[in-house]
């Protein structure tokens, strides 16, 4: 293939994000209960286009995100709508909330750590945890774990306690062996991670979350490389067969899908990069293929941004982690990512390892 | 809204701060909404009204994190039909596919209930695997209600089905491999009839890597030998060691046949499928199969 490489559009994708702070349209009231995820991503991407925040709007952002912490200290809520007075636990913090706050404060250079109270929320992580290792989403109104637990919330936990910086013997540390065993425990027979069906976004999930907490040396992850190098799509003249498949379409040519015989997905560009990034094995993606896919299929010429494939529209979640995955893939003219933590490197460099 | 009079309610005012981020523009419906549940939900009212309005707060936002409990809390308290929670459920589902809560909702439901049998369960299940056969939260509610009612009779026809309808579907593939560690633990399991299955599948699409990987994990699983492939996978890859093939081959045939040759010492072999694997079949992977090649020479 020798189709030429678009460029990066900067000034687009900074004029995309900026917008996506300013005002969203009422169609993203689905997402209304995870607006803070959103702006974690704005926030994030603009950081790696190397945009630079002025102190009004590091201080403005950062004063709007302390809105979202709930008075007991425990975490942060997901938007001001799930605000409640007087406050009960129908309120509560989410993971995935207390991760995009920590995010977003670390990368405008806020003193968070001074300001919230670290034990309050560990505590709270604590108490998330199940018999089997995950964590719920969050605790219900009699203090008990409830939602949804997979892989997602693992990651989010262990990054939540690298971004506070606690302590292994803490008095509120959850319990990293049982976290451990369970991550071990989800990878199917094909080498991903799932909770059921390989999933490439599990996959990270489950490789950072033991990165995050030191704990992914010392097993195997020979098969689990395989599985990661096979979900590049490429078609060629030896299996244009497939191309009649439905989920095949020659488009997607060195993007990534998710799982097998699915269609490219912006999103698993950095779930896979960022995965093997983990077991330093980013040697085995095409680079070029994989930029060439990001940015002359996804890329959003018109009003900036990365939709999920080419037939969508973009959104700040797929806009950010197309930009994440370029990073990992070096292409010049982004900041350095921290994988792990999917923040600008910049911005993590504060805490120790 | 319309049937209850909640008059007595002042909605909790989305008051957006000074300098507000990512403001979004909510309808005067959906302020409405969330303005009374959030009043309800700080009064912990549990009531038919209140039950009324989590229906309208999920119909806007299936994702909200705390509407769920409370139905599920308003259920119990009002001591609902949970058969007919489970119904409003599957219109609801079948509005929010991607949705998380809702299927965990439903197993808060089923365990309430202590639904034992999977009868209630399948024809929703069919319903929407039918819409969307890669749905990875219903494989993953279906693994889960079929483990919770202990009840794996029903798994293989139906996967069969939808292999027939769609081999390339990873999905299906992996239902399999759970259906089948667990029918082999309660009743005795034909491993050849299932190897013979796979590789009729297969030589329907040779390239397909699902049934490929299946076939490799339901052999490492019952720890069976690899190297009893090879007659099957030289079938797909004939002669390919030392004539060149122009046009449609079996990419993982090929790297099936390097792995029994690797196993069974032919190292020699197995560093030309690697070659031909890097420089000519699968080129996107160059690296990987040389740094393959580069641990035969190790070991």
């Amino acid at each position: 293939m020798s189709e030429e490489i678009s460029p990066l559009n900067t000034a687009r994708h900074i004029k995309y994000f900026k917008m996506c702070l300013t005002a969203l349209p009422s169609r993203a009231q689905k997402q209304d209960s995870n607006k803070l995820l959103l702006i974690y991503c704005s926030v994030c991407a603009l950081s790696l286009l190397g945009y630079e925040f002025t102190a009004e709007e590091k201080k403005d952002i950062s004063a709007f995100i302390y809105l979202h912490y709930v008075p007991t200290g425990e975490g942060f809520r997901g938007s001001l709508t799930h605000k409640l007075q007087p406050w009960n636990r129908y309120d509560p913090g989410t993971l995935a909330n207390t991760y995009s706050a920590l995010c977003i404060l670390i990368t405008l250079g806020d003193e968070y750590r001074k300001k919230l109270d670290s034990e309050a929320i560990m505590k709270y992580i604590k108490s998330t945890q199940i018999e089997n290792g995950s964590f719920l989403s969050i605790l219900d109104i009699d203090g008990k774990p409830f939602g949804d637990g997979d892989l997602r919330q693992c990651y989010l936990a262990a990054s939540i306690r690298k971004l506070l910086q606690y302590p292994a013997n803490g008095v509120n540390d959850f319990d990293v062996d049982k976290m451990q065993q369970y991550i071990i425990s989800s990878r199917a027979y094909d080498g991903g991670l799932g909770t059921q069906e390989s999933h490439a976004g599990l996959t990270f999930c489950g490789l950072a979350a033991l990165k995050l907490t030191n704990r992914i040396d010392g097993t195997n992850w020979d098969t689990t490389i395989d599985w990661l190098a096979h979900r590049q799509i490429f078609y060629d003249q030896y299996n244009s067969d497939l191309l009649q498949y439905d989920y095949c379409d020659d488009t997607d040519q060195g993007g990534h899908n998710g799982r097998a015989n699915k269609y490219a997905d912006t999103c698993y560009s950095f779930w896979c990069a960022g995965s093997l990034s983990l077991l330093n094995a980013s040697q085995f993606i095409d680079r070029q293929l994989a930029c060439r896919y990001l940015l002359n299929v996804t890329q959003n010429q018109i009003i900036g941004g990365f939709s999920k494939t080419d037939a969508d529209d973009p959104d700040p979640y797929h806009a950010y982690l197309g930009l994440a995955a370029l990073s990992l893939l070096k292409f010049e003219g982004l900041k350095e990512l921290d994988t792990m933590l999917v923040i600008p490197k910049d911005a993590s460099s504060v805490l120790s390892s | 809204m319309d049937q209850f009079d909640y008059s007595d309610i002042t909605p909790l005012p989305l008051v957006e701060p000074n300098n507000p981020v990512t403001t979004i523009l909510y309808s005067d419906e959906y302020k409405n909404i969330f303005g009374h549940l959030a009043a309800l939900l700080a009064a912990k009212e549990y009531s038919e009204r209140a039950y009324a309005l989590t229906n309208a707060a999920i119909e806007q936002n299936a994702a909200h994190y705390t509407v769920w409990q409370y139905r599920f809390k308003i259920v119990v308290a009002l001591g609902k039909d949970l058969e007919k929670e489970l119904d409003w459920l599957e219109e609801i589902a079948l509005d929010n596919v991607k949705n998380y809560q809702i299927w965990n909702y439903r197993q808060l439901l089923i365990k309430k209930l202590e639904l034992k049998s999977m009868k209630r369960e399948l024809p929703l299940l069919e319903t929407m695997l039918d819409e969307d056969s890669k749905n990875y939260h219903v494989w993953g509610y279906r693994k889960w209600v079929v483990s919770y009612c202990g009840d794996y009779s029903n798994e293989l026809a139906f996967v069969n089905k939808l292999i027939k309808a769609d081999v390339y579907n990873n999905s299906a593939w992996s239902h399999r491999y759970f259906a089948v560690v667990n029918l082999s633990q309660i009743s005795d399991f034909d491993f050849d009839s299932e190897v013979q299955y796979v590789k009729e599948n297969i030589n329907l699409a040779p390239n397909n890597y699902s049934s490929w990987n299946y076939l490799i994990g339901i052999h490492e699983y019952f720890k069976k030998d690899l190297t009893d492939l090879e007659d099957f996978v030289n079938t797909h890859t004939e002669d390919m060691l030392d004539t060149e093939v122009e046009g449609v081959i079996s990419k993982p045939g090929l790297e099936l046949l390097v792995k029994i040759l690797t196993l069974k010492g032919e190292k020699e072999k197995a560093a030309k499928g690697l070659d031909l694997l890097a420089s000519k079949y699968d080129t996107i992977r160059v690296n990987y199969w040389n740094y393959q090649k580069s641990l035969l020479s190790k070991a």
